[in-house]
């Protein structure tokens, strides 16, 4: 699932080299956090929040069979670190 | 410039007239500048000379003619991206991607048409604004995709045409003016070309933006 993310986003960006995703494994839920360049975050949110928006519909699509909910959040590479 | 264009005719007029009809385009897309008004000369045959016009396209309406579009490469990049898509959904499922009037259609195939359908038609929705906001990032692959799986959109639309057509019928009835939700234009379009055909009913749009509407009135 955390490929299918970083596939999607890697695409719309303008940096796709920077593009990174973990995946924090819960008991129903996953979360996967994306990393990428801060220049290309709002590419990735989009206007509204119309392409975050998506890129989660499509995940838990993708995740129904599997019988989990995923959560698709945006992490800058500062607050990796602080972490 | 690669948006800017010249023509030529006889008069002003047919010069512009000619130049829409090459880019496929409306007037209101085009600026026009006059480079020579022309001459008819004498009895339009001695000393004419040609209307001069040159016709600009305005940003962001290119249309089908957009002579950076390579098709074979966005059917491939298409093919490419969105098999891996799908197939992440459902390791089963096909697709067929093909270019139509407007650009390109996939058409889906799956056990489980439901997955890729969502609640109200949402995964199908987001699936479509990724793949559209993917290829159009290229402008070798700058096309409109349209997605559907096993005709629910065209289903769709029908469902939303045969409403229209009930509630057209009980305007006629009750001479009171009724208004549909909210649509995007294509879908009004459609509406707007069922419905004028039936006696004593018009239809108008109404509203702006994501809220704009058909109103089905009594004529």
């Amino acid at each position: 699932m955390k490929d299918l993310v970083i596939e999607i986003v890697k695409n719309l960006v303008d940096n796709p080299d920077e593009v990174k995703a973990q995946a924090v494994e819960g008991e129903q839920t996953t979360v996967i956090e994306i990393e990428a360049n801060p220049a290309d975050i709002g590419k990735i949110i989009g206007k509204r929040g119309r392409t975050i928006k998506s890129i989660r519909t499509i995940v838990n699509a993708a995740a129904v069979r599997q019988g989990k909910r995923i959560t698709v959040d945006i992490v800058e590479p500062e607050d990796r670190e602080e972490a | 410039m690669r948006n800017k264009k010249e023509f030529k005719g006889k008069t002003v007029e047919s010069a512009i007239k000619k130049g829409l009809k090459k880019l496929d385009l409306n007037k209101d897309e085009v600026n026009v500048e006059i480079l020579d008004e022309g001459k008819a000369g004498l009895f339009g045959l001695m000393g004419a000379e040609p209307a001069k016009i040159q016709l600009e396209v305005k940003g962001g309406s290119r249309k089908k003619t957009d002579p950076d579009i390579d098709w074979k490469y966005s059917l491939s990049r298409a093919e490419e991206f969105f098999g891996l898509l799908i197939k992440s959904i459902d390791k089963e499922a096909a697709s067929k991607i093909e270019k139509n009037e407007s650009g390109i259609s996939v058409d889906i195939k799956s056990g489980d048409s439901s997955l890729f359908i969502g609640k109200e038609g949402d995964t199908l929705k987001a699936l479509e604004y990724i793949f559209n906001l993917i290829m159009k990032r290229d402008p070798r692959s700058r096309v409109n995709v349209e997605l559907d799986i096993e005709g629910y959109k065209k289903r769709k639309v029908k469902d939303i045409i045969r409403q229209a057509k009930t509630i057209a019928q009980k305007v006629k009835k009750s001479g009171k003016s009724e208004e549909l939700s909210p649509m995007k234009a294509s879908k009004r379009k459609k509406i707007h070309k069922a419905i004028t055909g039936i006696d004593g009913i018009d239809t108008v749009s109404v509203g702006e933006g994501s809220s704009r509407r058909v109103k089905i009135t009594k004529t």
